[in-house]
């Protein structure tokens, strides 16, 4: 009887084993595994392995302990991930994304959506120093966002003034010329 | 040998006295140059002083740098583009009296934006600073309703190319931050009051209300103030000298 039991546990084993190393004997012979391009440093911030199964835990803790109580270290920042990591895209541009990109790379291979970079920047800090007058795609992309108010010419000053240039609002007493919006 | 209780507290008075009478240095001084791995607190209270008087008509170079700092550059549909700061012009109908002045998010020490949000999104950093945590923002625009500044905007387009101080997003709520990356930084001023400055109007001036010695509380003790609806209660951290 304990002969029979020893050897169901030895069969319950094996077979545990085939199971856990399958996924990878499947991985290794036919799916291509992503490109992910070397970053810039020679070394993480953490370890590779740990990183690539916490990023997200990391850069989390960071965002809140940055957004509610400005600590502000650089270590687990998502700049720092991007200063390091950034990689020319096709378009000859620095950034973490795009077709070949360190982040989009990977997270297109695993399916996974990301929205870090709907509103952070996904161009390392260097990539800031825009020229000003280059025609961007984006009507968004001015390329005014990095020119010091006092350095504007009269041209760009009414460009930008343009937004700011809605009338609305009537007080009893008083006229009040307030550029808000009249409702959203 | 070891040093005794008495001898240890001896030592240690003579250390304070030393630290708090050294030449040149102050605590508050040394809490303001934040080291990165501090939290904000609420040592201090971050606001601004708004000269009405000194506003000059026709100047938008506070609008411009907020603009710039933080990549603000939506176009063309002037009833939903971001602002968040704005020139407001009242006008006495009675005698005619105009007057000009920024207006952007009050910093209140009870905001009304935060008591509404839903999520906690919006929220008050320990130094003033009222913030939106993106991250959280659900879009629903509570806030917006209940401010009585008007100082919020939602963003309704995709946007590209933000700032890598000032993330913004389509879905979003937000408003002035008072350049909270610069004060972390150790700036010690935004951008509007910088570029005001650099126009020679100086009619904003930045600093810590909580701090005796500082440029704004000085100007606030010296000469007369008032908030926007101050009858709202909400302790603005934005105050303005000379409105009527």
């Amino acid at each position: 009887m304990t002969h029979l039991l020893l050897m169901m546990q030895r069969l319950a084993g094996s077979l545990v084993a085939i199971a856990l190393l399958s996924p990878l004997v499947i991985a290794d012979s036919s799916a291509p595994k992503p490109e992910i391009p070397k970053a810039a440093g020679d070394q993480c911030v953490e370890d590779t392995d740990y990183m690539r199964r916490n990023h997200m835990k990391v850069i989390l803790h960071q965002r809140d302990e940055t957004m509610r109580l400005g600590i502000r270290t650089k270590k687990h920042s998502l700049k720092n991930c991007i200063n390091c990591h950034a990689t020319k895209t096709e378009a000859g541009k620095l950034s973490v994304l795009g077709e070949k990109g360190f982040c989009q790379s990977c997270h297109t291979y695993a399916s996974v959506t990301m929205d870090c970079f709907s509103c952070h920047s996904s161009a390392p800090e260097k990539d800031t120093d825009l020229k000003l007058g280059t025609k961007r795609a984006s009507p968004h992309h001015t390329g005014l966002a990095y020119k010091r108010a006092s350095d504007l010419s009269e041209k760009e000053r009414k460009f930008l003034s343009k937004a700011v240039s809605m009338n609305t609002g009537q007080k009893q007493n008083s006229k009040i010329t307030d550029n808000s919006r009249s409702g959203q | 040998m070891s040093i005794g209780r008495r001898d240890f507290l001896k030592a240690s008075a003579i250390a304070t006295t030393a630290t708090a009478f050294a030449p040149g240095i102050n605590l508050i001084e040394l809490a303001a140059a934040r080291n990165p791995e501090q939290a904000a607190t609420a040592i201090h209270r971050w606001g601004l002083l708004i000269d009405v008087n000194k506003c000059v008509k026709g100047c938008t170079a506070c609008v411009d740098a907020c603009f710039i700092e933080n990549g603000i550059n939506e176009k063309g549909s002037p009833t939903t583009d971001a602002q968040w700061i704005r020139k407001v012009t009242t006008k006495d109908k009675a005698t005619g009296h105009e007057q000009i002045f920024p207006v952007m998010c009050q910093h209140c020490e009870h905001p009304p934006c935060v008591d509404v949000c839903p999520t906690g999104a919006s929220f008050k950093r320990k130094d003033g600073i009222v913030l939106v945590d993106k991250h959280i923002c659900i879009g629903c625009r509570y806030c917006m309703m209940a401010c009585p500044y008007k100082a919020r905007s939602f963003v309704h387009q995709t946007l590209t190319g933000q700032n890598h101080n000032a993330p913004r997003g389509k879905g979003t709520v937000e408003s002035c931050t008072l350049c909270v990356h610069k004060i972390d930084r150790g700036d010690g001023i935004t951008a509007c009051a910088d570029a005001c400055a650099g126009e020679n109007h100086k009619a904003i001036i930045f600093g810590d209300l909580k701090d005796p010695r500082s440029e704004i509380s000085r100007q606030l003790k010296a000469q007369a103030s008032s908030q926007i609806r101050a009858d709202f209660n909400l302790n603005t951290g934005v105050r303005y000298r000379g409105l009527s």
